[in-house]
């Protein structure tokens, strides 16, 4: 019954349905009119479901490969009501201290060529944390803000694996 | 073995090892095949499954170091004499220009397919290469034909020299190649710090801290001929390509013939490459590289003594196939007449060609290296489309090696057909699993600049910024991938809409309507523009 009242609320055009995100940017909630807008998607485009990661299945979240003109995207969707409980959840849940804390990961494996920060030592945003060779170019991973080098994982010379942790900052 | 093709040709060679790996290593393994010749693979590990290595008749491993794997030249030769190899064709980059390697290639009695090791010595040292053009009068990048002194002592002589040549101006490495060892200096007191890390970068890559000074030549296009030459002296230019779209010194995009340029440039280009190539006593493939200025007035730059990774541009234009010409040029015949008269017509071509690098980064972030899996790769056909790739779908697109992974290339009878086919094709490219460069080559292919041609070296420095491209594309993807997610009845998303319940199903010509689209090989397209 809850469910039928639900989506005839839906169909209504302006309540939320469903909640989709890219990893590092903001996510988006889309009613059903907005879903059936299609005046916009004219690129050329390819969508498939990814496999899933642990726990999605419980929370009821799926993954897509969108490629859109060429641009690769990995979308995680959900039922928007879900993810809202969900995020009410966690700000009352959230603990001090470590709301602040960032670990700083891998994007792309690679050899550790330079570090140029060490614990302890403050960083603006932006700032250089440590070069990554791989494919004979190297690339600067760069602080995702402004604060303190908690720790430091990886040494000069160090192979890394997509995903590995590399630096902390607090 | 005299075994001849099918066509009752006598190959020039009966066995060539392939010393390379990737799209350039099945391209000559191709031509091998297409001659009768026996083609030798070699492979490490990561690429025992390498399209190449399954191309060729014969495969050798080279041992599980990714590092030293094709640079292993006594291994190489090795495997060249137990496949009972007599000629090695060493493709591009690793081993091709090492001189040491074409004497220890020729020392076993096997053919360097390239020229000679002297040539390659004389071209790889870019001073030796300065000085040899200027001394057939062909006009050279304004700078230094001696290695530049580092220390601080000789300081006072290198700024007065610097201020001769005049400002802005480039440090480069005598040994070098790729950028590396490259740097731009705008005033006197940039120039002592950019000389010291110049020296030490190209010491670091080369092994030879030698460095020199250049004028930058500011609002120019990098063109470059494509030479072929014989055993008897004889070289011909078939034509030029225009590779003025780079970053940070790395091509992205050749074309050829270079648009706008007027047949007396062509020709004199021409004419000074083929000076060049007699000076220093080019045989085989080679591409003299040229600054080319909004007046029409080139300078040299250097001569590349190898196959180039755009040569097939040059094919599509002329006709020819560079890696026949070549095997056949190293087995000792002389310029076939249809070099010859691919050479007489050059300066008057009557195609367009176009070629982008399809490579595994990402545009968005600067061109940042993206390794992972190829989950899907359907590359595009049709009129007038090539594609040289050296993977396919489950390849694992590793960190060790240069990330490209094919080459678009187009031609058409004109520049205008050749971009729309360049968008058509890029249309029809899937590939799944990591992001590509085909982002900025399908922005390139729509842009106006590019399409009234002639656009300078500093183009995608000025004109590349994607994020307004990018974010438009991720909305988009956030829509699909909502739809996707309501269609679909299993994994947990509510599933409340059915095809046409209101009448404002989108408009699709393809005819798969919602309801089958995402149940159609859990694919969906959306139509293209």
């Amino acid at each position: 019954m809850a469910d039928a009242v639900t989506a005839a609320d839906a169909m209504d055009g302006m309540t939320p349905l469903i909640r989709v995100a890219t990893e590092t940017d903001e996510p988006l909630e889309l009613t059903m009119d907005e879903l059936l807008a299609l005046s916009d998607d004219r690129d050329p485009a390819t969508i498939r479901p990814l496999d899933l990661r642990a726990g999605d299945r419980a929370a009821g979240i799926r993954r897509w490969e969108v490629v859109v003109d060429g641009w690769r995207f990995e979308v995680m969707s959900e039922d928007a009501r879900r993810a809202r409980l969900r995020d009410r959840a966690r700000k009352g849940g959230a603990s001090a201290g470590s709301h602040s804390r960032v670990t700083v990961r891998a994007q792309i494996p690679g050899r550790i060529t330079r570090l140029f920060v060490q614990a302890g030592e403050g960083v603006e945003q932006g700032a250089p944390l440590l070069g990554v060779e791989a494919m004979k170019m190297e690339n600067e991973v760069r602080s995702p803000r402004a604060g303190t080098i908690g720790r430091v994982l990886v040494s000069a010379g160090d192979r890394v694996e997509l995903g590995q942790e590399l630096v902390v900052v607090e | 073995m005299t075994a001849t093709t099918a066509a009752g040709v006598r190959p020039p060679f009966a066995t060539v090892l392939v010393a390379n790996r990737g799209e350039i290593a099945l391209r000559i393994v191709r031509a091998c095949r297409e001659l009768g010749i026996r083609s030798v693979a070699v492979y490490t590990d990561i690429d025992a499954s390498s399209p190449h290595v399954r191309a060729a008749d014969v495969a050798i491993s080279l041992g599980p170091s990714a590092e030293r794997g094709y640079l292993d030249a006594a291994r190489l030769i090795d495997a060249a004499r137990a496949a009972d190899a007599d000629a090695v064709h060493p493709g591009y980059g690793f081993l091709s220009e090492r001189p040491e390697f074409a004497r220890l290639c020729t020392d076993a009695g096997l053919t360097f397919v390239g020229p000679s090791a002297e040539t390659l010595a004389g071209l790889g040292e870019k001073l030796a290469a300065r000085r040899a053009a200027r001394a057939v009068g062909v006009a050279i990048v304004p700078g230094t034909l001696e290695a530049a002194p580092v220390s601080p002592e000789q300081m006072a002589g290198i700024i007065e020299i610097a201020d001769r040549i005049g400002w802005p101006l480039l440090v480069k490495a005598a040994a070098g190649g790729g950028g590396r060892g490259m740097r731009r200096v705008d005033s006197k007191a940039e120039l002592p710090g950019a000389l010291a890390t110049a020296a030490a970068e190209a010491e670091g890559a080369f092994g030879d801290g030698s460095v020199y000074l250049e004028r930058l030549v500011e609002g120019a296009r990098h063109v470059e001929v494509q030479l072929l030459g014989d055993a008897a002296g004889n070289v011909v230019a078939l034509g030029e390509r225009d590779c003025s779209v780079q970053r940070r010194h790395q091509k992205l995009v050749e074309e050829a013939p270079a648009p706008g340029l007027s047949t007396d440039v062509r020709r004199t280009l021409f004419d000074s490459a083929v000076k060049v190539a007699g000076a220093v006593g080019l045989q085989n493939a080679a591409t003299a590289e040229f600054l080319v200025e909004p007046s029409g007035a080139s300078w040299f730059l250097e001569v590349n003594a190898r196959l180039q990774v755009e040569h097939g541009v040059t094919e599509l234009v002329t006709g020819l196939d560079l890696v026949h010409e070549q095997l056949r040029l190293a087995a000792g015949e002389p310029l076939s007449q249809r070099v010859r008269d691919a050479g007489e017509r050059a300066a008057e071509p009557d195609r367009h060609a176009i070629e982008v690098r399809i490579s595994a980064e990402d545009p968005g972030r600067g061109f940042a290296p993206t390794p992972g899996l190829l989950t899907r790769w359907v590359s595009p056909a049709g009129p007038g489309v090539r594609v040289d790739a050296g993977v396919e779908e489950g390849t694992r697109v590793g960190a060790d090696y240069d990330p490209l992974l094919a080459k678009l290339l187009v031609v058409a009878p004109d520049r205008p057909t050749a971009l729309s086919r360049l968008s058509r094709a890029l249309g029809e490219f899937d590939v799944g699993g990591l992001q590509t460069t085909i982002p900025f080559h399908r922005w390139l292919a729509k842009h106006e600049a590019f399409a009234r041609g002639g656009v300078t070296l500093d183009f995608v420095a000025t004109e590349w910024q994607p994020s307004d491209d990018r974010e438009r594309a991720r909305q988009q993807a956030l829509r699909m991938a909502a739809r996707a997610a309501m269609q679909a009845p299993d994994g947990g998303a509510p599933s409340i809409l059915s095809p046409g319940t209101d009448g404002r199903s989108p408009p699709e010509p393809s005819g798969d309507r919602w309801g089958s689209a995402g149940r159609q090989d859990g694919v969906a397209r959306w139509p293209t523009r």
